[in-house]
């Protein structure tokens, strides 16, 4: 009887599948989370699948394409390759996070930019970051900085298009704030 | 609020396929009052307008332009429209493909009339509605801003408040559409409906969706096609946490876990068998072999002129003849959003959840495997990241749906990318050979011989098509054979067009042949953006332009000389030379001019390519693109989808290829297949020849003519003719 429980309590141990969970705390757009997870989780999957933001997109998993690209404390990173323990008490933003008004985001609605759109998410982040970056980004710097994102629809050129154009908003709002700076 | 059934139509369209069409709400919202005016467009009580598009969203614009059609007629501003994605219907059915699928370009050029007549309809029936409410004529109404206005005392109901009376009257059998010269929307640069969604990250595609309890599977493919699994050990995979199930299915192997990377990690320790197969031992090698042997064969006769080519140019002087060989590989989509579908199976009742360009073979395939009635399947489209017609086939369908009624829970299927690349339907791999004679004095052409190796598409098509064409009362053994009778029907006696298209050429050489050979080595082969198009006019543009370099002429103006009696064609081919500055830029230094042109689906294009070489590499600098659709419903939309055609040709012109090693493709993933990046976009300029004609295709046409116009100019450049893709210097 005695044994029959302890080799029932054995197969029980075993079939226990081997699993670290970490908990995990971030700010995702602004906002705490606390995650109990396998710390070597992409933070792709855990936005999308256990936050349920699905603006991120998946594309390739290997950090190829950018199309899940994120902010992390205003840096671009590929969520798809980046451990969510990485992320632990740091702050991520997703295309979610990024304001409507942000000069990207009008210039990217004003350009008309998305065709299929499933790329533009990721598109956004990486431009948020490099004119955050670098905003006196030449044409070539822009094309380099961006050149981690695929687009199968093509919308390159829009692209281009929409950065410079928000490039300009973003100097003029700095011109404005500058000039509003000096009246007071 | 309760569903109901509206078991008649108030307004029927034009055309029989709507007759005895019954709707069903698609929100549990409607009040009592909301009625549909026809198929296409459904007004509720509070006046809130809806649309109903019938073609996938893939990113060509189609939610925006139909839109535009119906507003037009119905007098309100694209914007204010809400739009759904319909249903499977036969009243949906694309007539051009005689069946409900988005592709060959042609959704504007089969709405143009329908959705117009829908529009003018629903809106002479609310004019009806009114001039009975108010108990007046009709002419002393009109329409503006969704509302029907009183002429004598500017009074208005909403189109809203008429639908009652509206749903008890007869549709006009005939209206006058409007003239172009009053068109509000139809022409203008219009911004798209969808942007604000796609730009914030709210754009729901099939990737996107939830469900409660969902799990998600991947499914590992046999690596060489054809095989199937032998034997297979889940232990290791099973013990990875969160992973549900594991379960062999038609198409493979299926982890099922509760989430993605749970169920990709464990996938990648499955130790699975495969059953060995013939295609084990093929290869890309082997397979040029074989088709270098077969188009030395007699194939069958596409397109005769004149008299025979192959006697011309067999008596001719050999400095009187020009034989080459052209080649192109097999290119796998690559749509930007992986392959996935979201299926959830109960007794009852299926539901599908699915990114496709194909929903109605999408049904055809649930019915089959879960043998419910249609009435009981329901697919709901989303939208597509990309579709370029890897998306009209149904793997996906069927595993999702196999694996959710196995496990009676909902299931999400997601390839990962590797298994997209290496499981994807591909343009063919097709192999040219290609001869021309001259006049003693290498004046004229006087013959062209074109003879092709090139598997048929639609023999790997047409099961799917089989199934969901034949009538439902046809037994699924009658309906699996006819499938396999219309495979050899393509094999053995019909030529399929989609392989031949684009062959026959427009230029006035007096002795023409054209043959094909079919060959399929067995590797699965399917629609890609502009489809035979694509490889075809690489070759022949490639080979016209070596014919002028052989005469010492100008690739333009010879071109030019042999169309004279294809006006539209050198309409495009002048404006896109006048563009480029040909004849000024035909001496630069550093860059160099290539031309092309082509006409496929419906539209003539022709496009101009600027080229430098560093280092043995290709740059594109400038494409100068010109096309004649017809009329153009958004020229926004013609000219993004000009350069979006342009970048897809790109980059089979100058990186795709997917090559076949041991009956396995040898790419995985974006680094061994690149595409077009943002810093090798060139500066694309396009423009549209002004047009009263009916609108014809825009989604394709623009694809065609880039490689052989990147190939024509890095002939200019270094005087290497590239004859086989992707374009490589050596």
């Amino acid at each position: 009887m005695k044994n029959q429980t302890y080799t029932s309590h054995l197969v029980f141990l075993l079939k226990v599948k081997i699993m670290v969970r970490k908990t995990i705390e971030f700010n995702l757009n602004q906002q705490a989370q606390s995650l109990t997870v396998d710390p070597a989780m992409p933070l792709l999957w855990a936005i999308r699948e256990l936050i349920g933001l699905t603006g991120t997109k998946f594309g390739c998993g290997k950090g190829l394409c950018g199309a899940c690209t994120v902010h992390l404390n205003g840096m671009a990173i590929r969520a798809c390759i980046t451990p969510i323990e990485v992320v632990a008490n740091q702050e991520i933003t997703t295309i979610e996070g990024i304001q409507s008004e942000h000069p990207v985001k009008q210039a990217w609605k004003e350009q008309d930019v998305p065709q299929c759109g499933y790329c533009q998410p990721g598109q956004i982040m990486s431009a948020v970051a490099l004119l955050k970056q670098n905003p006196k980004a030449d044409l070539n710097q822009i094309k380099s900085g961006m050149a981690g994102n695929l687009c199968r629809c093509g919308t390159y050129q829009a692209i281009l298009q929409a950065i410079l154009q928000a490039q300009a908003m973003q100097a003029t709002q700095f011109a404005q704030v500058k000039g509003n700076n000096h009246e007071a | 609020m309760k569903r109901r059934e509206f078991l008649k139509l108030t307004a029927v369209v034009s055309g029989s396929l709507l007759i005895g069409v019954q709707w069903s709400c698609a929100s549990d919202n409607m009040t009592e009052s909301d009625q549909r005016l026809n198929a296409w467009v459904q007004i509720q009580a509070d006046n809130q307008i809806t649309f109903i598009i019938d073609r996938a969203e893939m990113g060509q614009g189609v939610l925006t332009a139909l839109t535009m059609l119906l507003a037009e007629e119905l007098e309100i501003e694209p914007k204010q429209v809400k739009t759904e994605f319909a249903p499977v219907a036969d009243v949906y059915k694309n007539p051009a493909l005689h069946s409900q699928v988005t592709g060959g370009s042609t959704s504007i050029a089969m709405a143009w009339q329908p959705l117009r007549e829908a529009g003018a309809k629903a809106r002479e029936l609310l004019l009806l509605a009114a001039a009975k409410t108010w108990q007046i004529e009709k002419s002393q109404c009109y329409v503006k801003d969704t509302k029907v206005w009183r002429k004598d005392n500017q009074q208005f109901l909403t189109y809203g408040e008429l639908v009652d009376v509206a749903r008890q009257l007869s549709p006009p059998k005939k209206v006058r559409l409007k003239p172009a010269s009053q068109y509000r929307f139809i022409g203008k640069a219009i911004p798209r409906l969808e942007t604000a969604d796609k730009v914030e990250g709210n754009a729901e595609f099939g990737i996107d969706v939830s469900l409660p309890d969902l799990l998600v599977a991947v499914v590992i493919h046999p690596p060489v096609f054809g095989s199937q699994v032998e034997s297979f050990d889940a232990s290791k995979a099973k013990q990875k946490a969160g992973v549900v199930d594991i379960i062999e299915i038609p198409q493979g192997i299926a982890v099922v876990a509760q989430s993605y990377w749970q169920a990709e990690q464990a996938s990648q320790l499955l130790e699975i068998q495969w059953k060995t197969v013939d295609l084990d031992s093929l290869d890309s090698t082997i397979i040029q072999q074989n088709q270098a042997e077969l188009v030395k064969q007699t194939g069958r006769l596409i397109h005769q002129q004149g008299q025979t080519a192959q006697a011309l140019i067999d008596k001719a002087d050999a400095r009187q003849t020009l034989s080459v060989t052209y080649q192109t590989p097999y290119l796998a989509h690559a749509t930007m959003e992986p392959i996935n579908c979201t299926a959830w199976v109960t007794e009852h009742q299926c539901s599908i959840w699915v990114p496709s360009q194909a929903p109605e073979w999408n049904k055809s395939t649930a019915k089959e495997i879960t043998g419910l009635s249609e009435e009981q399947i329901t697919v709901h489209t989303t939208f597509l990241g990309g579709g370029f017609g890897r998306r009209v086939c149904p793997d996906e369908i069927a595993e999702a749906v196999t694996i959710s009624k196995r496990l009676k829970k909902p299931i999400k299927v997601l390839w990962p990318r590797e298994q997209d690349i290496q499981h994807d339907y591909y343009r063919p791999a097709t192999y040219h050979q290609l001869k021309a004679s001259f006049d003693a004095n290498k004046q004229q052409v006087k013959a062209w011989q074109h003879k092709f190796v090139c598997p048929s598409i639609l023999s790997w098509m047409l099961p799917h098509l089989v199934q969901s064409e034949s009538p439902s009362w046809l037994p699924e053994t009658i309906k699996d054979l006819s499938g396999k009778i219309a495979h050899g029907v393509f094999t053995k006696w019909l030529v399929d067009d989609t392989s031949v298209e684009g062959t026959n050429i427009p230029y006035a050489i007096p002795n023409q042949t054209v043959e094909y050979i079919y060959y399929d080595p067995g590797i699965p082969v399917g629609f890609w953006r502009s489809v035979g198009h694509s490889q075809n006019a690489f070759v022949v543009e490639g080979f016209i332009d070596e014919i002028a370099n052989q005469l010492n002429q100008d690739s333009y103006l010879f071109r030019r000389k042999l169309l004279q009696d294809h006006g539209q064609a050198l309409a495009v081919l002048d404006r896109v030379a006048e563009m480029s500055q040909w004849h000024q830029n035909s001496n630069h230094p550093s860059r160099f001019l290539g031309i092309a042109q082509h006409y496929s689906f419906g539209s003539y294009v022709a496009q101009v390519a600027e080229v430098s070489i560093h280092q043995q590499s290709i740059q594109v600098e400038k494409v100068y693109c010109v096309i004649d659709c017809g009329q153009v419903v958004n020229p926004a939309i013609v000219k993004a989808q000009m350069q979006s055609a342009i970048v897809f040709g790109l980059t089979a012109a100058l990186t795709g290829e997917i090559t076949i090693e041991q009956g396995r493709v040898t790419q995985h993933h974006f680094d061994d297949y690149q595409l077009l990046r943002i810093n090798q976009m060139p500066e694309v300029m396009v423009d549209i020849i002004p047009s009263e004609n009916a609108p014809s295709g825009v989604g394709e046409p623009a694809t065609p003519p880039i490689a052989p116009a990147v190939a024509n100019a890095v002939y200019q450049a270094t005087k290497q003719r590239l004859r086989s893709l992707p374009l490589r210097l050596t």
